[in-house]
């Protein structure tokens, strides 16, 4: 875990850190981002003390890095820039071996390990006897990661690593990042200014504005409740649209759905839905308060006697969708079984609301016009 | 064809200086590097010297070169080691500059990725930024050396030899074959170098920063094994070449001393006569040290005992070294010389050689008839249409043209200041009308000139007289009556003679030297 105590750097009377305190958890991906002048590099430099902090302390596990030797730290916090952070002169196994050599590994553990890393990132063995500028961008990228890894660091610091990239190598690497993250579960400090990036990779995103981190959250949660009008104008009003899976049934289903026991004579259930003006109504067992089944007045139109109670004439066979589910998930079973609503249970079965297909069309009409607002 | 003919009848004196000439490029350069290059790494580290640093260089640089070999000799004394000191402060702003360059202009996300990988400063110093940085380096070193091979010919004014030796003679006995033979190896050397440095100059570019073109990198990498084989060849033939002179120098088991002279033909002989004369009559062996610049640079190089003996003349040391006003008694000016010098100075005067070698107002023949010169007074009516053109010492002396002027009464119409064999050019192709001649000298001859007769006595007496170090003479007595012997011999008519062989007839002055005194029967073969 590293912990930043009421951090704060002053350049000459410039404050571009005022007083920082935040944690970045073991294992998580925590992308610093902001616009230029933020803060967010420089917060990233303190963590390997190439930048030190006017006041206050950073820990990483309990100890303090003040005290530490400056260059044993930095070797075990691997370090990622673009592709200036490869030196030209050297091929890439000189690159990718440099600190194991200077640190007198033994020959044997070092060459393995250099096999490893390339297969990690990714890259062909006949690679190691190239120079840098042999190699595309997005192949010295892959370098540049392998080499931050050489010595297994818990920490691994990337400072906007894919920024030059052309798109598809960008998407294509950052997709590799989260895949190798989540198999190594290393500490990643990542700093970038694209929130696309950051919304794709991030466990945790921290926005920063002027030396102040203004808001510190999961990406689904910077998305839906943006804390003040910077973070929402920052992070783009039709930027969920490039993480849809973040919109989830909970969010767009209503939650008064009409609903009956299972009890009800089917001429009561028919009041009930010309009351409501709706088109089906949802049974639950009158014991349990689970969801048992489905009435739709097509069905009672066929039935003579309607003192009947619903249970007997309901469809036991039908779709629901948990809260968690996203639009994508919705969408796709209300296509594949050619259905307008879709109930949204709790893990017992009880009903949380209901899906319509009224408010799926609001949902999906919503990023296409200005003002419309998500959630 | 001269020139071919001097080297291949030479060859042993020109690769012997060329060879001396490599060495004392090689040290001064070599030494200019291990001061330069940490002294730019330095000051990358600390940029507010930097300016400091850079300004004093620059301004070493701006100082002409004669003149810092002059201020250096009574520091440095003469010979090789101010040659060196000097030509390494000229070759240290390249060098400094290049580095300090070199390492300032690198990428900062390199090395900012290389102090964040954890790399400690001299591992990023040795492994990223002098890697990087050494193209430029090596581009500076390319500048110094190339710039030392040409600095080092000014070497031989301090009596460091090179290949100076031999344009420096050249000049003072115009004998362009000399020159030539001088300047042609000392041209191919510097491109010699400059090729060399540039191989080396690639081969530190990394192999990746290269400018490829078509080449492949195979193809780069056979043409660097080719190339790192040229130059191993090379640093091993500059090796063998310094050991076999070094072992040579060392094989001399007899004791030496070291006799020197100034930078003119007669200086040239008188050296080879005096040496000729105490190798044959003593058991020491000699090194002749001749063309050391003018008096100042001999008689500092005398007081320093970087040589042991040089010829001077009484007049110049009572005018010069002691300051007083010129006197044309003989007697009181050699006397006071002896006594002065002995006293001031502890350095010992012998006696007086039988050669006067003073100033002798000369024109052509055609001149002479004109106006109907026979002696200095017949000047007085038509010096004021004349162009004097004479050495630079004597424009500037009180027993030069200033004392001469007042004593006649006249003043020139114009004056030049040309040195060495150049004044008798210019006076015979008609750019001056008159010059200062030496009395001696066998360009007279050579350009036929008629000398004017001192007719009131203003010149004072230049008897040739061997001084010594101190010290000298209780350790080798022998070589007072060596020399003695030989200054009897030597007259006007005689030295003329010795001097014509050589400026005009363009023989070494060591064979006339040793012809003259077998001839003599005072050596024997």
């Amino acid at each position: 875990m590293i912990e930043f105590k009421n951090v704060s750097k002053k350049f000459k009377d410039v404050t571009v850190l005022k007083d920082i305190t935040f944690e970045i958890e073991e294992g998580n991906l925590v992308v610093l981002i902001g616009l230029s002048g933020c803060g967010k590099t420089t917060t990233l430099k303190m963590i390997n003390r190439l930048i030190r902090p006017t006041t206050g302390t950073i820990t990483i596990s309990g100890e303090d890095i003040a005290k530490k030797d400056p260059i044993e730290l930095r070797r075990n916090i691997g370090y990622v820039i673009q592709q200036t952070g490869l030196f030209p002169h050297m091929t890439i196994r000189e690159n990718t071996e440099i600190i194991p050599r200077v640190e007198k590994m033994d020959n044997e553990k070092i060459t393995k390990k250099t096999l490893e890393l390339m297969e990690m990132v990714g890259l062909d063995e006949e690679f190691l006897d190239r120079y840098p500028n042999e190699l595309s961008g997005g192949q010295q990228q892959r370098v540049g990661v392998a080499r931050a890894f050489a010595l297994d660091p818990d920490v691994i610091l990337m400072d906007e690593p894919f920024s030059a990239l052309d798109p598809i190598t960008r998407n294509s690497l950052q997709e590799e990042l989260v895949n190798l993250q989540s198999k190594v579960k290393k500490t990643i400090v990542f700093v970038t200014h694209d929130m696309s990036e950051a919304i794709k990779i991030a466990d945790k995103i921290c926005i920063m504005d002027k030396g102040e981190i203004i808001q510190y959250d999961t990406p689904e949660n910077i998305l839906k409740n943006p804390v003040n009008e910077f973070v929402s104008e920052f992070v783009g009003k039709n930027r969920i649209w490039e993480s849809p899976e973040y919109i989830r049934a909970e969010d767009i289903m209503i939650e008064n759905a009409v609903s009956c026991v299972s009890t009800l004579s089917l001429n009561k259930a028919l009041d009930k839905m010309r009351d409501a003006k709706v088109n089906s109504i949802l049974v639950v067992d009158d014991k349990t308060k689970k969801m048992v089944g489905l009435v739709k007045p097509k069905q009672i139109a066929k039935v003579k006697d309607r003192t009947v109670p619903v249970k007997d004439i309901m469809v036991t066979d039908f779709q629901s969708a948990k809260p968690g589910d996203s639009i994508v998930d919705l969408l796709k079973v209300a296509d594949e079984n050619n259905i307008s609503e879709i109930p949204v249970l709790d893990e017992s079965g009880k009903i949380l609301g209901l899906v319509t297909q009224n408010s799926l069309i609001t949902t999906l009409s919503q990023q296409y016009f200005e003002d419309g607002e998500v959630l | 064809m001269n020139v071919l003919n001097y080297i291949t009848n030479n060859s042993d004196q020109v690769l012997r200086l060329t060879l001396e000439h490599i060495e004392l490029t090689a040290i001064a350069v070599g030494l200019a590097v291990l001061i330069g290059v940490p002294l730019g790494i330095l000051i990358s580290y600390f940029r507010k010297a930097s300016k400091t640093v850079v300004g004093g260089a620059n301004v070493v640089q701006a100082i002409p070169s004669m003149a810092l070999l002059g201020l250096a000799i009574p520091l440095l004394g003469i010979g090789s080691v101010p040659a060196v000191v000097i030509v390494i402060l000229y070759s240290l702003l390249p060098i400094i500059k290049n580095t300090y360059t070199g390492i300032t202009s690198l990428d900062k996300g390199t090395l900012e990725a290389a102090k964040a990988i954890g790399l400690t400063k001299s591992q990023v110093l040795t492994k990223v930024q002098i890697p990087l940085a050494l193209p430029v380096i090596m581009a500076g070193v390319r500048i110094s050396a190339v710039t030392a091979v040409g600095l080092i010919t000014m070497a031989a004014f301090i009596g460091a030899g090179g290949l100076g030796f031999l344009i420096f003679s050249g000049i003072s006995t115009t004998n362009n074959s000399q020159i030539l033979a001088g300047a042609i190896p000392a041209a191919l050397l510097a491109l010699l170098v400059d090729n060399l440095f540039s191989t080396i100059e690639k081969l530190v570019t990394p192999i990746s920063l290269q400018q490829t073109g078509d080449a492949s990198k195979e193809k780069l990498k056979s043409q660097r094994k080719i190339q790192k084989g040229i130059l191993a060849v090379t640093a091993a033939v500059l090796v063998v070449l310094f050991t076999v002179t070094a072992f040579q120098g060392a094989g001399n088991s007899k004791e030496t001393i070291t006799i020197g002279g100034k930078d003119y033909t007669e200086q040239f002989i008188v050296v080879h006569l005096m040496a000729d004369m105490i190798e044959d009559r003593t058991d020491l062996s000699v090194i002749r040290k001749d063309n050391l610049g003018g008096t100042q640079v001999a008689f500092n190089a005398l007081r320093s005992g970087d040589i042991d003996l040089y010829l001077e003349y009484t007049g110049t040391i009572y005018g010069d070294t002691l300051g007083y006003s010129p006197n044309s008694d003989m007697v009181e000016v050699y006397e006071t010389s002896k006594s002065d010098l002995k006293e001031l100075y502890d350095i010992d005067v012998l006696t007086q050689f039988n050669y006067n070698n003073t100033y002798v107002l000369s024109v052509k023949p055609e001149t002479a008839e004109r106006y109907n010169l026979s002696k200095v007074s017949d000047l007085r009516d038509v010096a004021d249409q004349m162009t004097i053109g004479s050495t630079l010492e004597f424009l500037n002396r009180e027993d030069g043209i200033i004392g001469l002027e007042k004593h006649y009464g006249f003043t020139f119409g114009e004056e030049v200041g040309i040195n060495g064999a150049n004044k008798y050019l210019a006076i015979d192709n008609g750019e001056t009308d008159i010059t200062d001649a030496f009395s001696t000298d066998g360009l007279l001859k050579k350009f036929g000139l008629v000398m004017l007769e001192d007719d009131l006595n203003f010149f004072p007496p230049y008897y040739a007289v061997p001084i010594l170090r101190s010290g000298l003479l209780e350790e080798h007595p022998e070589v007072e009556d060596a020399l003695d012997a030989l200054g009897e011999v030597l007259t006007n008519e005689i030295m003329i003679e010795l001097n014509y062989q050589v400026d005009e007839l363009q023989r070494q002055p060591r064979a006339v030297a040793r012809e003259f005194l077998l001839e003599q029967g005072l050596i024997e073969e």
